[in-house]
């Protein structure tokens, strides 16, 4: 048997020499493995990106054959003519900070809440990840319910502290917004998984030496606990950034469908989805504008990359 | 182990007065945040006991009606919610599309891992960068496609087709990192023993790697359920909705496209309440799996 086992790498180096034999074994497995993969990545990735190029130079509506070609009209007019595109934009990107800041926050002191020893914890853990559950499609409908200024609990509770004027959440287009970025800010659950995992894998010793060493609590999360885990923050800034940038489910619920009231709730995956795909379906128009969100995409995750040097310390890998 | 992973030595030198403030923090900090998790699941399990008249117009905090069963027969017995049609599509496009991701995005991985092709990693890269591209810059072509093609309302096909063609990079990473902790010599002693290649990744590779299936299982299923997208770009038919898409019939029952009128909330909370049942079952059943497979990526990733 032994000896067997010590004459297989020799044979797979002959194999490599000859690229028809390699062909009969390994390079004809791989394919054979990977194919329909790399087939649906040029069917649904590749062919894909290239039509909405095309598309993107053309004025094609869905169900008209004749479309003309127009150079760069879409681009020029998206970035200078179409003021909910820049309202979108504008929107998306309030929308992404802010909401990215609180989940960051919210899912940090979360994750650091769970990793505490206390009592009952398997009970807290539970309670918490209850949001996690709910499905996005009925969290909107939910907390509609719950912030609508007449009939909601929420305007209820502040009516006992005697505030003058109840805010009036969703359906003012004031404060819509406003209202999306907080209950976007519950949306943590993933996010928190990621943290815990990175506050589990610190080593218990550090905050023993450090409490021995007399370092306060408030020095052990900035010298120890934030530096060990900056490679998971950096992980989920990426994630939280484009999540927030492509936030559709929850505007589409709030907003219904059409960034209701007065576009306040406009993000620009609702607006190109309305541009795209409801009546006039002028894709080649949409097709531009997802051109241009995708390099404002790619340019935030650069900035971010370029960001990450200053705070992610790279020293365990 | 799943306990495994959140238990912690408890520190012998917490001790003393500081160390009481900070775990009374603890204390105050997780009960006001279980108190806010709460809220909204406590409000939806009233709101669908009130009665209309008192759900459409006061903000009670204790129900002063019961409506409950009502409710529920009201929900369930409106003509256009057909609940149980609705379960069955939805879980239609989940079972195709898992087993489809599970099966393409498993060989695929398996492919990667495990043999040699010139130009290799430079293939794996570009389909990981594949992953940072946004859905808006690839649904126009694909929404262009099934349109004039004519299979858009045909069995569900845009929703689950593509994963049946490897689409789901993400699940192809995560097998491969799997596979790649696998022992070399388990697949090469199946090689000596003359295993076909095929019959080594279906009755070595996969049965080792349940965790990772399971993984890709939870995360498809979850994602599928709460996809509002697919559904609103491709579902016209009120027939053929999915859970995702029902509660909007009782949200815009007494309305025809106005978003200010009157909302039913004590159905809108019923219907809410039924498409929580199968996430909630499924978590139930799997929830350790979920904890650990989840907290296990984080690590890699």
């Amino acid at each position: 048997m032994a000896a067997k086992v010590t004459e297989k790498p020799i044979k797979l180096r002959k194999r490599r020499s000859d690229f028809a034999t390699a062909w009969k074994g390994e390079y004809r497995y791989f394919l054979l493995f990977t194919g329909i993969a790399l087939l649906g990545f040029c069917l649904f990735y590749l062919y894909p990106i290239i039509r909405t190029f095309v598309l993107s130079l053309t004025d094609k509506t869905l169900y008209n054959d004749s479309s003309s070609f127009v150079g760069l009209e879409n681009y020029v007019y998206a970035l200078t003519k179409d003021k909910l595109f820049a309202l979108s934009i504008e929107q998306s990107l309030i929308f992404a900070f802010f909401s990215g800041i609180f989940v960051l926050v919210t899912s940090l002191l979360m994750a650091m809440l769970l990793n505490e020893k206390t009592k009952f914890m398997g009970g807290f853990r539970t309670i918490l990840f209850l949001p996690f559950i709910i499905p996005s499609f009925a969290v909107g409908a939910v907390y509609k319910n719950l912030l609508n200024p007449t009939t909601g609990m929420v305007n209820s509770i502040l009516a006992l502290f005697k505030i003058g004027d109840l805010p009036l959440w969703y359906i003012s287009p004031d404060s819509a917004l406003v209202t999306m970025i907080i209950i976007s800010s519950f949306g943590f659950g993933a996010k928190m998984l990621v943290f815990l995992a990175a506050l589990q894998g610190i080593p218990e010793e550090y905050y023993e030496v450090a409490e021995i060493e007399g370092a306060s609590r408030t020095r052990q999360f900035f010298s120890i606990t934030l530096p060990l885990i900056s490679p998971m923050i950096f992980f989920n800034v990426i994630l939280v950034t484009i999540d927030g940038l492509r936030s559709f489910s929850l505007a589409y619920v709030m907003g219904n469908g059409d960034g209701w009231p007065s576009n306040s709730t406009l993000l620009f995956p609702i607006y190109m989805f309305m541009t795209a795909f409801n009546a006039p379906f002028k894709l080649g128009y949409a097709a531009a504008m997802a051109w241009i969100f995708f390099l404002i995409i790619l340019a935030f995750t650069g900035f971010q990359f370029l960001l990450s040097r200053f705070y992610v310390k790279n020293d365990t890998n | 182990m799943a306990t495994k992973v959140y238990k912690r030595s408890i520190r012998p030198y917490e001790k003393g007065p500081q160390a009481r403030l900070h775990r009374i923090i603890v204390y105050v900090l997780l009960i006001v945040f279980s108190l806010i998790a709460l809220l909204p699941f406590y409000y939806l399990v009233i709101t669908a006991c009130k009665s209309f008249v008192e759900a459409s117009t006061k903000a009670t905090m204790f129900p002063q009606s019961f409506a409950l069963f009502d409710n529920i027969k009201f929900v369930v017995t409106f003509s256009d919610y057909n609940v149980g049609r609705f379960f069955l599509n939805t879980m239609f496009i989940i079972v195709l599309k898992t087993v489809g991701t599970v099966l393409t995005c498993s060989m695929a991985a398996y492919g990667f891992a495990f043999y040699k092709f010139p130009g290799k990693k430079i293939i794996f890269f570009v389909l990981l960068s594949a992953l940072m591209l946004p859905g808006e810059l690839l649904g126009i072509p694909i929404y262009e496609f099934y349109v004039n093609s004519g299979l858009r309302e045909v069995a569900y096909i845009p929703l689950w087709l593509g994963a049946w063609f490897g689409t789901d990079i993400a699940a192809i990473f995560l097998f491969r990192q799997f596979f790649l902790g696998m022992p070399k010599g388990l697949i090469e002693a199946a090689r000596i023993d003359g295993a076909s290649e095929f019959r080594i990744y279906l009755q070595i590779i996969l049965p080792n790697n349940i965790p990772a299936i399971t993984t890709v299982v939870i995360l498809c299923f979850v994602g599928t359920y709460n996809d509002l997208y697919g559904p609103a770009l491709y579902i016209t038919d009120p027939n053929s909705r999915v859970m995702a898409n029902s509660i909007s019939i009782f949200e815009n029952l007494y309305s025809s496209g106005t978003s200010t009128s009157l909302v039913p909330w004590n159905y809108v909370s019923v219907a809410c309440l039924i498409a929580l049942v199968p996430v909630i079952l499924f978590f139930g059943v799997l929830q350790k799996r979920f904890m650990e497979s989840v907290a296990g990526v984080g690590i890699k990733g």
